[in-house]
């Protein structure tokens, strides 16, 4: 119990809503390709790393959406924001995020396309390239510019990329739109919470993942997961799988249609999830590598699977808890060897392990997984089937279960919704 | 009870901090006593009311009642706001009530003056979900566990709580450290606004006289936030050699520690001073892996956006 502070549940309130919509592209994209406006590459298959990489080449597929957001043209009404959102606004605050890797150059070009799209629009690019009425835009004058901007009652559309990511609140944003293809989970987070600035009582910061394959877009399983993983720890008595779904009865997610938002139905949404791996995917990225030491961080990076056969067998001979060797970390011992670049390799090991749970969930008819791998640990046949699919020994994937990495709830999520 | 009131609103019209107060006179409570003064505060912005109302005038009320009864001020036109005023300085040019400083500046100076008279600041609340994380936090301090990992979303309010926990954990001496050098004007300004945090003195280790400042500070049985910039400099070694080889009570924050500070340069050093003694907090709205990169980490606590709004809607329900 807290002594020198008491509660005051007022603050509780003070989070603004928040609403999720996933947009389809492909009206625009279709329309754009019909009138010959985008290069063969990008028909073939249409992604914003291709667009980011020479947006003229598809000009006509970005003015497009930009058309149907913003205007309600082109006869997309899948797109049209007001529609969806049933709210119209005389002076919109927006913000898009494009690919992480846009160049500057290119980010500026993008600001051009979008201003001459939308004349009555104030169109800014916060990167290090711009001048913005003879100041130069950075981190540290990136919010005043804008306030500057907002102030003046014209709309606003914040194009970035890198820049304004942290620290950048401006309360008037209420329309956040994800420009880029999956992204790494913190990195969009960060990026969602541009919204989230408390402005108007009653605000809704409204985030619009626009997407070239809805089906696969995960860019809100992250948050989703990662919050019913922490909800679950909160509330013992509750499975992973209920977690999320009282999660999901929180979070307002929309499909956009033509006939306008239809909030995703849980049951749909979770399938859709576990059919795109991005439950399996996202429980990769958050999954808790600091109870590893910095020597099997190292092993699991570098596939030393000597490191993992050797931990196995000395684990069931002296039966030592985790604990107890988490402790003796924590003692101290530096992490000189986890590099960012080896937790990275090593997370992506994890990752692959998981998406191929079903390999052994399924191979074994088993949905418990200390069952399942001992089935598996007594048939030579499976062990080598699993190393060959999953590109490490069955010791990794025991000593990864044992550790806490990978856990038993996590498969009863992934598995039970099958 | 009457209450008496001294106000801060800042016009960015204007560009100055105006400083004044108001006498309620009339049997009120605190809450009652700041809507009276804002309804007095918008009286000043005659045919511009909308404007006061949009949420760019910046606005500040406190309850100086106490000092004001100490002074023999406490009444109307008492001018209590001229009593205070040398303690904010820097005269303004629209009249004697303005000043040029910015509007939390003055905000910090006033509360900085108002805990050195005594007079009670408001009570710091925490939401819910900070009092919650902060016991979560205090109870693996007590099972032995010593550096913890934080990562807390986008307004969570970490400044606050991580503030918080400081204080239950009694601790004299509290290591801000970030490579975010706007953090520590966020701690500072923040923090002096509440009265848990009115015994802490909060130093800046870039000044020239910070050791001495500190040791003044302890050895008056006050606590200190000391403010440790992450970035390289020559002094940077000798900074964190005085603020960690010594008997007080500590506290290590690193905040934004995915910025910079995850650097093995600049984590190292403050990763050789952790022992037994020293509790440490590194927090971080993201990247929670890059920021525990060189990390001894014992266990981690992390509230994602989505979980203030399940908690948003419970204590909706409740009402």
């Amino acid at each position: 119990m807290l002594s020198k502070f008491k509660i005051n549940t007022k603050r509780d309130l003070l989070a603004p809503d928040f609403a999720c919509y996933q947009m389809d592209l492909m009206g625009p994209v279709n329309a754009a390709i019909k009138a010959g406006e985008v290069d063969d590459e990008f028909k073939e298959l249409p992604s914003w790393a291709k667009f980011a990489a020479n947006p003229i080449k598809a000009k006509g597929f970005f003015t497009r959406t930009l058309q149907s957001l913003f205007l309600g043209q082109g006869g997309h009404d899948e797109l049209n924001v007001d529609l969806q959102t049933e709210d119209y606004k005389a002076q919109r605050v927006s913000m898009m995020f494009m690919p992480a890797n846009t160049r500057n150059d290119v980010l500026e070009l993008i600001g051009n396309i979008a201003q001459e799209t939308l004349p009555a629009c104030e169109v800014i690019v916060l990167c290090g390239s711009v001048d913005h009425r003879g100041v130069k835009v950075n981190n540290r004058k990136a919010q005043g510019i804008v306030e500057g901007l907002v102030e003046e009652g014209k709309p606003v559309l914040i194009i970035a990329a890198q820049m304004a990511q942290r620290s950048f609140s401006i309360p008037e944003i209420t329309e956040l739109y994800l420009a880029y293809d999956r992204g790494e989970s913190g990195s969009t987070l960060q990026k969602m919470s541009r919204t989230l600035t408390p402005g108007d009582k009653g605000k809704v910061g409204r985030i619009f993942s626009l997407s070239f394959d809805p089906n696969r877009d995960d860019k809100f399983d992250a948050m989703i997961v990662e919050t019913a993983v922490n909800y679950k720890k909160r509330n013992e008595g509750k499975s992973l799988q209920e977690a999320m779904r009282d999660v999901l009865r929180t979070i307002d997610i929309f499909k956009c249609s033509t006939d306008g938002a239809i909030k995703v139905n849980i049951d749909q949404y979770l399938e859709a999830a576990l059919a795109r791996k991005g439950i399996s995917r996202v429980l990769g990225k958050i999954v808790n590598l600091n109870l590893l030491s910095a020597e099997a961080v190292h092993a699991l990076a570098n596939g030393n699977s000597d490191y993992f056969r050797g931990k196995e067998q000395s684990r069931a001979e002296s039966g030592k808890t985790r604990e107890k060797q988490q402790k003796k970390k924590s003692g101290g011992e530096k992490r000189d060897l986890s590099t960012q670049r080896e937790l990275a390799k090593a997370r992506e090991v994890v990752t692959t392990i998981l998406e191929n749970l079903d390999i052994i969930i399924y191979g074994t008819d088993q949905t418990v997984l200390v069952d399942a791998m001992e089935s598996i640990s007594k048939n030579q046949e499976m062990r080598d089937c699993v190393e060959e699919e999953f590109g490490v020994p069955v010791e990794t994937i025991g000593f990864l279960f044992q550790q806490g990495i990978i856990k038993q709830d996590w498969v009863e999520l992934m598995y039970d919704n099958a | 009870m009457a209450r008496m009131m001294v106000y801060n609103h800042f016009d960015p019209l204007v560009n100055e901090s105006k400083f004044g107060d108001h006498f309620v006179n009339k049997d009120c409570t605190y809450e009652e006593a700041v809507a009276d003064t804002l309804k007095y505060m918008r009286t000043q912005y005659p045919r511009r009311a909308r404007y006061f109302d949009s949420g760019k005038v910046l606005k500040q009320v406190w309850d100086v009642s106490e000092f004001a009864k100490v002074k023999d001020k406490f009444y109307g036109a008492s001018k209590i706001d001229d009593v205070i005023r040398p303690a904010i300085g820097k005269p303004g040019t629209q009249g004697k009530e303005y000043h040029l400083l910015p509007f939390e500046e003055l905000n910090t100076r006033v509360n900085i003056f108002l805990a050195k008279q005594g007079q009670p600041l408001i009570e710091a609340g925490l939401s819910t979900k900070q009092a919650e994380v902060a016991e979560e936090v205090l109870a693996n301090f007590e099972k032995g566990n010593r550096v913890i990992l934080a990562e807390l979303c986008a307004r969570f309010g970490k400044t606050i709580w991580s503030g918080a926990i400081a204080v239950e954990q009694n601790t004299d001496l509290v290591v801000v450290a970030s490579y975010v050098k706007t953090v520590f004007t966020s701690f500072a300004s923040d923090l002096v606004k509440f009265q848990q945090f009115a015994n802490h003195v909060h130093i800046d280790c870039g000044d020239a006289d910070y050791q001495e400042k500190i040791n003044r500070t302890l050895e008056k049985g006050q606590k200190v936030f000391a403010y440790l910039s992450l970035a390289n400099g020559s002094k940077r070694q000798e900074r964190i050699d005085f603020l960690f080889d010594n008997n007080a009570s500590k506290m290590l924050i690193v905040d934004e520690a995915d910025f910079g500070a995850h650097q093995i340069k600049q984590a190292q050093p403050l990763v050789d001073k952790i022992d037994e003694n020293v509790y440490t907090i590194i927090m971080t709205g993201t990247n929670a892996d890059r920021a525990a990169t060189h990390w001894p980490i014992d266990t981690i606590v992390s509230v994602t956006y989505p979980e203030l709004l399940i908690q948003k809607k419970a204590t909706q329900d409740a009402i």
